[in-house]
């Protein structure tokens, strides 16, 4: 292990670039993780965290709930075939209105308060205690100065409600989500009559003839350009990383191809192939776990001065997960070089001038 | 226990290419060399000194015939054992000193701990008894670079010793030096060998260093004689 290191504080300036590259193109990677993560969140984050196992859905809507129309017909026949707790869903953009302060685009999740099921919430009432003409609101609705108890006014309906509790983790389209009862009405806000996008289901799996059965992931995964936007950040993250991991094998594979004359000594001094390929994976893992700390680091570092609307989602287990990957495929890489390795041949040391 | 036999070649052939382009570089060698002596190889271009060395030194398997180091049958043993012999039993000093760029002088001769899997506590006392003894110990931590083709020399030798090996070989390693160097570096290893009671086998151009060593052996067209 000394030769390992000795050989990357002799020749600092070489290790020092290839870190660099790793350094920049991982905090790349890392950018791009945490931006899909937050375009993702504030996209679906609301439709993830349904309380259901299974969404029914209409033919037509091939998939995509706000596609999905239902009549109270409809859901009577739908409540009727199914097992378990059933709640219908309404999914509606209104805004928000209040005298001097702007308004603010909301997104009203119309469900039945008895069978719904609680959210997480972080203040205030459950769903089950609400009172006629309350809701509950994502806590991202505080950044717009509203808090708990405020009344609040719907501009399109012009119906008043008060925000009796807070949950967290539900913004859908990057707008907080508003719960309301049917008793508020709002499943008729864009109709004369009511209509309905889903029927939320909790209980094993089943299908209904004439009808759309799907997990509430198959949900968010349709939704429209879901996953058209986290396909792109894939496809970049994985080809940052082939191209990161492409260009620090070769660089190791060129320098053991420089190396070969003094690795041939080596072996003729009785060094073993195995002995030297532990030399050659030392310095990949050492300089890509530098590479992965600094990066991981500066990274860090960024987001706290990037400005909050950003939608970035720092997750520090993706980012664990990206760094052991990329490490493992160094490690692969490093093969390259150990074949190389094992076709040097110890008589090389003899007879030749350097 | 003076006169032992460390190394010994019964009929060894080399020959290079198959069956159509037959090179035969070496033919029926046999010799044999004891503990102390030091045994000079000379013989014009081409014919075989190092390739003889290159088997001796188990970096190259003969063709034909059997040889034996310190009762050892090198011939018959497989790459990872004959590994094993280079990093135990033999010290090598090669025509260009061939050091380790970025490692000084002291950490060229530790390098050899790892490598032969030596003793630490008595493979320091050997360093530094090497280091005084060539004169290197104002040196021990300059970089290839810094020194004179001589003092590379000195280190390579002083590598050749640190695994207690039971025998030397050196490949012309005084070619890249000037015949005053060169005749130093050669009493060096002389005396090393005697005070040290180790076997050494050199080849060599200079005619004028064979008054260094104990028997002089002459190859060419691949036929080996002693000479007197
Ligand atoms: N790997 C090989 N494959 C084929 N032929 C070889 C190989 N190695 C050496 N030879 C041939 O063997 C012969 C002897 O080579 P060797 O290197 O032993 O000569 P030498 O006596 O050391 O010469 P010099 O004094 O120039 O170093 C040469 O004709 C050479 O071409
Ligand atoms: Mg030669």
């Amino acid at each position: 292990m000394i030769l390992a290191w000795k050989e990357i504080s002799r020749n600092k300036v070489r290790y020092f670039l290839i870190s660099t590259i790793m350094v920049a193109i991982l905090f790349l990677v890392f950018f791009i993780t945490a931006l899909s993560n937050g375009l993702g969140y504030a996209d679906s984050a609301a439709m993830s965290n349904l309380k259901a196992d299974y969404v029914v859905l209409n033919k037509e809507a091939n998939g995509v709930l706000i596609k999905s129309g239902f009549s109270n017909k409809d859901i009577q026949e739908i409540e009727k075939k199914v097992e378990g707790d059933v709640s219908s869903l309404n999914v509606s953009i209104s805004t928000l209105d209040r005298e001097r302060k702007g308004s603010v685009d909301v997104v009203y999740f119309t469900v039945n308060k008895e069978t719904y099921g609680n959210p997480l919430i972080i203040e205030g009432k459950d769903i089950e205690e609400l009172l006629d003409g309350e809701v509950i609101a994502d806590e991202s609705l505080k950044k717009f100065g509203y808090s708990l108890n405020e009344k609040v006014k719907d501009s399109r309906t012009g119906k008043e409600m008060k925000i009796a509790g807070f949950t967290k983790d539900h913004v859908y389209s990057h707008m907080p989500v508003i719960f309301a009862d049917l008793s508020m009405g709002f499943q008729s806000m864009y109709s004369d009559t009511d209509i309905y996008n889903a029927v939320l289901v909790k209980g094993a799996d089943f299908t209904i003839a004439g009808y759309d059965v799907q997990t509430v992931q198959d949900t968010v995964d349709s939704m429209p350009g879901y996953a058209e936007t986290q396909g792109s950040f894939i496809v970049m993250k994985t080809f940052l990383i082939i191209i990161s991991v492409f260009v620090s094998s070769v660089f190791f594979y060129i320098i053991t191809i420089q190396k070969v004359h003094q690795l041939g000594i080596l072996k003729a001094l009785g060094a073993t192939t195995v002995d030297i390929s532990k030399t050659i994976l030392f310095q990949v893992s050492a300089l890509t776990l530098v590479g992965i700390v600094v990066s991981a680091f500066a990274f860090y570092g960024i987001v706290q001065v990037m400005p909050e609307e950003m939608p970035i989602a720092f997750s520090a287990n993706r980012m664990v997960w990206t760094g052991i990957l990329f490490l493992v495929l160094n490690m692969i890489g490093a093969m390259l070089s150990v074949w190389k390795v094992t076709k040097i041949d110890p008589l090389d040391a003899m007879g030749r001038v350097e | 226990m003076m006169n032992k036999e460390i190394l010994k070649l019964e009929n060894i052939s080399k020959v290079f290419g198959d069956g159509n382009t037959e090179n035969r570089v070496l033919s029926n060698i046999s010799l044999s060399i004891k503990r102390g002596e030091f045994v000079a190889l000379v013989g014009p271009s081409g014919s075989g000194k190092s390739t003889l060395l290159s088997i001796i030194g188990a970096l190259l398997s003969p063709s034909d015939g059997q040889l034996f180091l310190d009762n050892q049958a090198l011939h018959s043993m497989t790459k990872k054992q004959q590994n094993q012999v280079r990093a135990k039993n033999i010290g090598f000093i090669f025509q260009a000193s061939n050091l380790i760029s970025y490692l000084n002088v002291r950490e060229q001769l530790n390098l050899m701990v790892a490598i032969s899997r030596l003793d630490k506590e008595e493979a320091k006392k050997r360093i530094d008894a090497l280091l005084r003894d060539l004169g290197l110990h104002q040196k021990e931590h300059h970089y290839p670079k810094e020194l004179s083709g001589g003092e590379k020399q000195r280190v390579a030798i002083a590598r050749a010793f640190m695994n207690n090996p039971s025998i030397i070989l050196a490949d012309e390693p005084t070619a890249s030096l000037d015949s005053k160097r060169g005749r130093q570096v050669v009493e060096m290893i002389a005396t090393e060998v005697q005070s040290r009671n180790k076997a050494a086998l050199m080849v060599t151009h200079d005619e004028r260093m064979l008054d260094l060593c104990d028997r002089v052996y002459h190859i060419e067209d691949g036929y080996l004689i002693e000479r007197c």
